[in-house]
C-alpha cells in the first residue's frame, strides 16, 4: 500500500500524492472570541498523503490539528484567513468557490466527526439522511438511493440494516451512530476520508470496533485516511504515517512503524508524548503497597440503585433501569481500588451513592465505620470532611470567578476557619501538590489543565480527609500531563495514608494506579480482585475484552494482535431481566453448548472464585501472589474456567 | 474544534467582569448615558441649594413668564419657578426610580435563586406567583390602591411599583440558576458540605451580578416612567410634593397656550429616561461581548 521506499522515508515521488498541503496557515481575524487581535491557529503546515495511505495528525489540545483538517476542506469555523496551498489529486482547493468545493467535499473527500450525535440530524431517520447524502453525490432515484443507504448501513456493520434505516439517531447507541456517520461519509465513494477524533467519545470496546471498520473500509476501497487524534494507541493500530503538531506548526513527521516501534525513542514533541503514554501504560514502578492489616475505610455491601424507567422502550411498567445491582467491595486504609467499566456500567452511580452519604436504596454502605443508613445530620457533616471528591474536569469543577486561594480555602472557610489560618493551610497545600505560591492569586482560567487538576486535588485535601473519591481524575487532560497528576496522587496516597476509590474506563491507568480493581458491567460486579492478577489474567470474558481493547503504542503488537471484537448491545438494563447481563455480547457464550447456554440465560452468575483452576494461580505466572489479607479474586461468570484457560491480551498472541 | 473551546474557556476564566469592565469605558453609549445621568443627579441634588428660587414659592409679580431672564425656564400659572420645580421633581423621580430598581432587583434575585436552585415545590409555588403577578395589570391595581395610599407616604408607591417590576428578571435569574446548578462547581460545593445559602451567595450570585446590574439600571428608567404615569393621573405623588409626573400633569393643561410649563418637565423626563436606557443598553452589549457570544451561564 505504501509508495515510498526512499532511504529516509520522508520524500516520496511527488506524482503519487493524493493530498499535498504546503505552507498552510490559518489566521483567525480580529474577533472578540480570540480576545482581540488576530490569532494564528495554523502556521505553515506541509503535509503529503499518498493514495490509500493512512496518516495521523496528533498533538495536544489547542495545537491546531482540528483547524488544519477543516481548512483542507474549506470549513474553517469563524472568520479566518487561510493561506498556502492545498492540492487534492493535483487540483488546488484553497481558492475554489464554495460551490466547486462542495462538489469535492463529500464526493471525493469524506468527513467523520468526533461526536456523531451532533453530526446527525436528530429529527430525520438515519436511513434517509444517508440516502440524502447518496443523492447529493449521484443522480439516482429516491428508491435507489434508499436501497443504497441500506447497503451502506450494512457495509458499516449495522445489524438488520433494512429495519434500522428507519430509526432515528437517538435510537442508536454511540457506536452505531458513529457507524452511521461513517456510512454517510463513504456514500460518495471518497478517495480520502478525514476523521476528526472519530473514537474519542466512544468506549474502548466500541473504539476497537470502529477502528476495525475503518481498517476494513480502507482495505476494500483503497481510500486514504487522515485521522486527527490525541491517542497514540489509535495511531499505532491503524495509521502508516504520523504528523505531530504543536502551537499550530507541524514539528515532526514520519513512519509510524519506525517512530513508534517499541525500541525507538524519538525526540521532540513526539518523544514527550510517547514517553508520557508509555509511562502511563507501564505498571507502577513501586509495586503494590505492603499490606499491614489496615482498617477498612469504606465498605460497600450488595449496593443497589434503580432509576424509574418511564417511557423507555422494552421496559415493563414495574421495571426500573438497573444502574447498580449487588455491588460489594471494601477499601482499606492506604489502598486504592479502581472501579473499571465503560459508560453505563454504573461506576459513577456507585461513586455518587457513596458521596451522597444518604441511606442506600438497598444494601449497606459503611464509610469510616459509619453506616450510611443510620447517619444523622451532624455525623453526615462530620463525615463530609473526611471524604472528598475529585472531579473529572477541573475546568468545570472549579468556579471560574474565584481565585485559587479562595477555591482551596473554601472547605476550610465552610468550617469557620479564620482567614489567617486558612492562608497558611492554602500555602501548605500548594506546596503539597507541587504548585508555586504565586498560583494562589490566579483564577482557574489562567492555569493549564494539569495545574487546575492539582488545585482541585489541593482543595480535596484541605480538610485532611482519609478517603478520596477520584472520578476519572486525568481523562480530561492531555497525555503528557496525565502521568504527572497520577504520580502526584500516588505520592500523596503514600505520604498521607489516604485510601482511593478511582473511577476509570482506562485499563492502563487502573493497572498503574490501583491495588485492587472492581470491573463493572451494567451495574453488576463482574470481576473483583488484585489489579495485577485480574488484569493480567482476567477470568471474566468482559474484563478480557476490556483489556484486549486497550491499545498499546507499539505498532508491531497492535497490528499482529488477535482481537476479540464484542458486538454491541444497545438495550437498557432493566430490573426485569434474568440471567447473565453480558450474555448478548459474550464471545464465550457463542462457543458454548446449548446446556451451558441455558445456565447463562436463566441464572444470574454470582461472584465466585472460579470452578477450577484453584483460586491461587501458579506463582510463576502471578507476579504478586495474593496474601492472606489481600482482596479475594472473584469473577461473576458461570464459565470462568473457560475464560481463565485463554491467555489474556497483555502478552498478545502473534499471528503465525 | 479543541482549540476553540480551549480558548473560550480560558477567556471566560479570566473573568467576564474584567473583560467587560475593560471594554466599558470605551463604549459611547455607556459614557454618554453615565455622564448625562451624573449631570442630572448632580443638578437634582445640588440645584435646589444653589438656585435662588424655592419650588413652592409663588411670585405673584411673575406669573406665566416665558423662559429666559430671571427664570431660566419660565414660571407657572401660580408664579412658581419652573426650573426649581423641575429640579425638585427630578430629585423625587430619581429617588423613586433608584429605590424601586434596587427593591425589585433584590426581590427578583432572591425569588429567582430560590426557585432555580431549590426547584421542586418551591420553584412551582414561586413561579406560579410570578405568573399571577404578570397577569394583573399593574396600572389598574395601582389606581385601585391609590385611595389607600393617598394619605400615606410616597414610599408606599415605591413598594407598589417595585411589586410589579421584578417578575421578568426573576424568570431570567431562575433560568440562569437552573443552568448554573448543573455546572460541576456547584455540585462540588454541595459535596463539600456547603449549605444552600453559602452556595447561593458564593457560587451562584457572582455569576448573576452582571445580569442584575443591567436589569437594575433598566428598572430605574421603567420606575421613573411608571411613577410619572401614576402621578399624571393623580394616583401617585400628592401635592405639595412634586415629581416630574405631577409637573407634567399640571403643565399639560396649558400645553398649547403656555407650552414651557409643559415642555420643561417633559424634557427632563425624556432626557433622564434616555440616559438610563443608554447606560443599561451599553452595559448589556458590553457584557454580551464579554461572554463571547456563548450561551454559557
Amino acid at each position: 500500500m505504501k509508495t515510498e521506499h526512499t532511504p529516509h522515508g520522508s520524500e516520496p515521488p511527488p506524482t503519487a500524492q493524493l493530498l499535498e498541503v504546503s505552507g498552510l496557515s490559518v489566521t483567525f481575524r480580529n474577533g472578540v472570541r480570540s480576545g482581540g487581535g488576530p490569532r494564528r491557529a495554523v502556521r505553515g503546515v506541509d503535509l503529503r498523503l499518498a493514495a490509500g495511505q493512512a496518516m495521523a495528525v496528533v498533538g495536544p489540545s489547542g495545537s491546531g490539528k482540528s483547524v488544519t483538517a477543516s481548512a483542507l476542506i474549506g470549513l474553517v469555523p469563524g472568520p479566518a484567513v487561510v493561506e498556502g496551498s492545498v492540492r487534492f489529486d493535483g487540483r488546488e482547493l484553497l481558492h475554489l468557490s464554495d460551490r466547486e468545493l462542495s462538489r469535492i467535499r463529500g464526493r471525493r473527500i469524506g468527513m467523520v466527526f468526533q461526536d456523531p450525535l451532533t453530526a446527525l440530524n436528530p429529527v430525520i431517520p438515519v436511513g434517509r439522511q444517508i440516502a440524502e447524502a447518496v443523492r447529493l453525490h449521484r443522480t439516482t432515484t429516491r428508491k435507489e438511493a434508499r436501497e443504497e443507504a441500506v447497503r451502506l448501513l450494512d457495509r458499516v456493520g449495522i445489524p438488520s440494516a433494512a429495519r434500522r434505516a428507519g430509526a432515528f439517531p437517538h435510537e442508536f447507541s454511540g457506536g452505531m451512530r458513529q457507524r452511521a456517520a461513517i456510512a454517510m461519509a463513504i456514500a460518495g465513494g471518497p478517495e480520502l476520508l478525514i476523521a476528526d477524533e472519530p473514537t474519542s467519545a466512544l468506549d474502548t470496546t466500541v473504539q476497537a470496533q470502529i477502528l476495525h471498520l475503518l481498517d476494513s473500509l480502507r482495505a476494500d476501497t483503497g481510500c486514504a485516511l487522515l485521522m486527527i487524534t490525541h491517542d497514540l494507541g489509535v495511531v499505532a493500530r491503524s495509521c502508516d504515517r504520523i504528523a505531530v503538531m504543536r502551537d499550530g506548526a507541524l514539528v515532526q513527521q514520519g513512519e509510524v512503524a519506525r517512530l513508534l516501534a517499541a525500541e525507538s525513542a524519538p525526540d521532540g514533541e513526539l518523544g514527550e508524548l510517547l514517553t508520557a503514554t508509555r509511562q502511563l501504560a507501564r505498571p507502577r514502578p513501586t509495586g503494590p503497597r505492603p499490606l499491614v492489616s489496615a482498617p477498612d475505610v469504606l465498605r460497600v455491601e450488595a449496593l443497589r440503585r434503580d432509576y424509574p424507567a418511564r417511557g423507555l422502550p422494552g421496559a415493563g411498567r414495574r421495571d426500573g433501569v438497573r444502574a447498580v445491582d449487588g455491588v460489594s467491595f471494601t477499601v482499606a486504609e492506604g489502598r486504592a481500588l479502581a472501579l473499571l467499566g465503560e459508560s453505563g456500567s454504573g461506576k459513577t452511580t456507585v461513586l455518587r451513592e457513596i458521596m451522597g452519604l444518604r441511606p442506600p436504596q438497598a444494601g449497606r454502605v459503611e464509610v469510616l465505620g459509619h453506616d450510611l443508613a443510620t447517619l444523622d445530620r451532624a455525623d453526615r457533616y462530620a463525615l463530609r470532611r473526611r471524604m472528598q471528591l475529585v472531579f473529572q474536569d477541573p475546568s468545570s469543577s472549579l468556579d471560574p470567578l474565584m481565585t485559587v486561594a479562595d477555591l482551596i480555602g473554601e472547605p476550610l472557610a465552610l468550617e469557620g476557619e479564620p482567614a489567617e489560618a486558612r492562608g497558611r493551610r492554602v500555602a501548605e497545600l500548594l506546596d503539597l501538590v507541587e504548585l508555586e505560591q504565586a498560583v494562589a492569586r490566579a483564577r482557574p482560567g489562567r492555569l493549564s489543565g494539569g495545574q487546575r487538576q492539582r488545585v482541585a486535588i489541593a482543595r480535596a485535601l484541605a480538610t485532611r480527609p482519609r478517603l478520596l473519591l477520584l472520578d476519572e481524575p486525568v481523562s480530561a487532560l492531555d497525555a503528557p500531563l496525565r502521568a504527572g497528576v497520577m504520580d502526584l496522587l500516588d505520592r500523596l496516597r503514600g505520604e498521607l495514608g489516604l485510601a482511593y476509590v478511582l473511577v476509570s474506563h482506562d485499563v492502563h491507568l487502573v493497572r498503574r494506579c490501583a491495588d485492587d480493581v472492581a470491573v463493572l458491567y451494567r451495574g453488576r460486579l463482574v470481576e473483583h480482585g488484585p489489579t495485577a492478577a485480574a488484569l493480567n489474567r482476567p477470568r471474566h470474558p468482559y474484563t478480557r475484552a476490556l483489556v484486549d481493547a486497550a491499545l498499546s503504542t507499539d505498532p508491531h503488537t497492535e497490528r499482529h494482535r488477535r482481537r476479540v471484537l464484542l458486538p454491541e448491545d444497545s438495550t437498557t438494563p432493566t430490573t426485569g431481566g434474568t440471567g447473565c447481563a453480558f450474555r448478548p455480547r459474550c464471545p464465550l457464550f457463542t462457543d458454548l453448548d446449548p446446556g451451558s447456554r441455558r445456565l447463562c440465560a436463566e441464572r444470574d452468575p454470582s461472584p465466585s472464585r472460579g470452578l477450577h483452576p484453584s483460586r491461587d494461580p501458579s506463582p510463576s505466572r502471578e507476579p504478586h501472589p495474593p496474601r492472606p489479607d489481600a482482596t479475594a479474586w472473584t469473577a461473576a461468570c458461570h464459565h470462568t474456567a473457560h475464560s481463565a484457560v485463554v491467555p489474556a491480551a497483555t502478552a498478545p498472541t502473534l499471528r503465525p | 474544534m479543541n482549540t476553540l473551546t480551549e480558548e473560550r474557556t480560558s477567556a471566560q476564566g479570566r473573568g467576564r467582569f474584567r473583560s467587560a469592565a475593560r471594554r466599558t469605558p470605551g463604549r459611547p453609549s455607556i459614557v454618554c448615558g453615565a455622564a448625562l445621568l451624573l449631570a442630572l443627579a448632580g443638578a437634582a441634588v445640588l440645584g435646589p441649594l444653589l438656585w435662588p428660587y424655592d419650588h413652592v414659592a409663588q411670585d405673584r409679580t411673575a406669573m406665566l413668564v416665558p423662559p429666559g431672564g430671571e427664570h431660566w425656564l419660565g414660571t407657572s400659572r401660580l408664579g412658581e419657578d419652573l426650573l426649581a420645580q423641575c429640579l425638585q421633581g427630578l430629585r423625587k423621580s430619581l429617588v423613586i426610580g433608584l429605590l424601586v430598581a434596587v427593591l425589585s432587583t433584590t426581590l427578583s434575585a432572591a425569588v429567582g435563586l430560590a426557585a432555580g436552585y431549590l426547584g421542586r415545590w418551591v420553584d412551582r409555588c414561586l413561579m406560579w406567583g410570578v405568573d399571577m403577578l404578570l397577569i394583573l395589570p399593574p396600572f389598574l391595581v395601582a389606581a385601585v390602591l391609590s385611595p389607600l395610599l393617598r394619605e400615606r407616604s410616597w414610599l408606599y408607591m415605591v413598594l407598589v411599583l417595585a411589586l410589579f417590576q421584578w417578575m421578568l428578571t426573576a424568570r431570567v435569574v431562575r433560568a440562569r440558576t437552573v443552568a448554573l446548578r448543573q455546572r460541576e462547581f456547584v455540585t462540588a460545593a454541595h459535596h463539600m458540605g456547603a449549605p444552600t445559602l453559602w452556595i447561593m451567595r458564593r457560587h451562584l450570585l457572582p455569576h448573576l451580578v452582571p445580569l442584575l446590574v443591567i436589569d437594575c439600571t433598566l428598572h430605574v428608567g421603567a420606575a421613573i416612567l411608571g411613577e410619572a404615569g401614576l402621578s399624571y393621573f393623580g394616583f401617585g405623588i400628592q401635592p405639595p410634593d412634586v415629581s416630574l409626573g405631577t409637573l407634567v400633569a399640571t403643565g399639560s393643561g396649558s400645553a398649547l397656550t403656555y407650552p414651557w410649563a409643559f415642555l420643561a418637565p417633559v424634557g427632563f423626563l425624556v432626557v433622564t429616561v434616555s440616559a438610563v436606557g443608554l447606560l443599561g443598553e451599553g452595559l448589556r452589549r458590553a457584557l454580551e461581548e464579554g461572554r463571547g457570544g456563548s450561551n454559557e451561564d
